[in-house]
């Protein structure tokens, strides 16, 4: 594989795991807009390349009981659906940000030892 | 209003869009088509130019194939629920109520065999698991034994018989070994019915 295909590959897989977490962790601070958690998720670099995914995401969350959404009327047009972190969202995360920690913490260290940083 | 160039490639990508979804159950396609048109309008909102049909054409990319989108809602995905455990089917579970009820007739091992299923499983609390052990032991073989009595001491052949003065009672002392059946069999049954519920609730 050509090199940008294989760290392509790579960059998906960690996102995948990673990207309800990080969802959780967006709606968990404010309500928001699907169109507007896509664009905060679309800031951070790497982290959305199929923005459409997000709406089956947002589904999944819904469903799980971890994401609660209400309507909001809005300004400029009809209502909007906003989206927030429920309790159990806010637990499902704090699981995952431990483990990610320890985890990160781990893998930074085994790579420091290897190049011996 | 004429449709622009960019109007087209829109409607196009929502018509392919309509075609992808076509697996989808019919509420949340429609919820789903809806958003993903709405992420559009919101999108082509923010463009300087929202007719500028290269710029919504990139945008589209952006959003990804409608293949793409209909896979990540039919696919399996990351199930993002706190784990089920070992998900799976319940199988183990539902043999553990069966034999609750009915294993005893088996000398009483299959009942035993129950009991250690019910309690190495992960899928009830323990105060389910009390309520399916003490709620009866020996579960219905329990009941069928004491509805047995209950019916052998109206139904004694020496009664019937008038043999040697057997103590055969009358029809109102009868009556409490009946209740007595009655509920011995009701509880298995309850028993198992509140198990069940409960492999439903911890889903």
């Amino acid at each position: 594989m050509a090199p940008d295909a294989r760290d392509d590959a790579l960059l998906a897989q960690l996102r995948r795991g990673v990207l309800q977490y990080c969802v959780l962790a967006l709606l968990a601070r404010e309500r928001r807009y699907a169109f507007d958690l896509v664009r905060a998720l679309g800031a951070v670099d790497g982290m959305v390349t199929t923005e459409g995914t997000i709406y089956p995401l947002l589904s999944r969350l819904r469903k799980a009981g971890l994401v609660s959404t209400s309507w909001q009327e809005s300004s400029s047009g009809p209502p909007r659906r906003y989206y927030e972190t429920t309790t159990a969202g806010h637990a499902e995360l704090a699981r995952f940000t431990a483990e990610w920690r320890t985890f990160a913490r781990g893998v930074d260290q085994l790579i420091e030892e290897e190049h011996g940083r | 209003m004429t449709r622009t160039a960019a109007d087209e490639a829109v409607d196009h990508y929502l018509d392919r869009l309509d075609e992808a979804l076509a697996g989808v159950p019919g509420s949340r396609r429609v919820e789903l088509a809806h958003e993903i048109a709405e992420h559009i309008a919101d999108a082509r909102r923010e463009l300087p130019a929202r007719d500028d049909e290269a710029a919504v054409r990139e945008l589209l990319d952006r959003l990804g194939t409608p293949e793409e989108i209909a896979a990540a809602e039919l696919g399996p995905g990351d199930r993002p629920a706190p784990a089920s455990a070992a998900g799976g089917g319940d199988g183990r579970e539902k043999l553990a109520i069966v034999l609750l009820l009915v294993g005893g007739f088996f000398a009483g091992i299959g009942w035993l065999a129950g009991v250690v299923l019910l309690w190495l499983s992960p899928r009830w609390r323990d105060r389910d698991k009390l309520i399916g052990t003490l709620l009866i032991p020996g579960g219905l073989t329990t009941a069928f034994v004491v509805v047995a009595l209950a019916l052998g001491t109206t139904a004694d052949p020496a009664c019937a018989l008038n043999i040697a003065e057997p103590d055969c009672g009358d029809s109102s002392s009868v009556l409490p070994g009946l209740l007595l059946a009655a509920v011995v069999t009701l509880l298995p049954l309850a028993s198992a019915a509140h198990l069940l519920r409960a492999l439903r609730r911890a889903r």
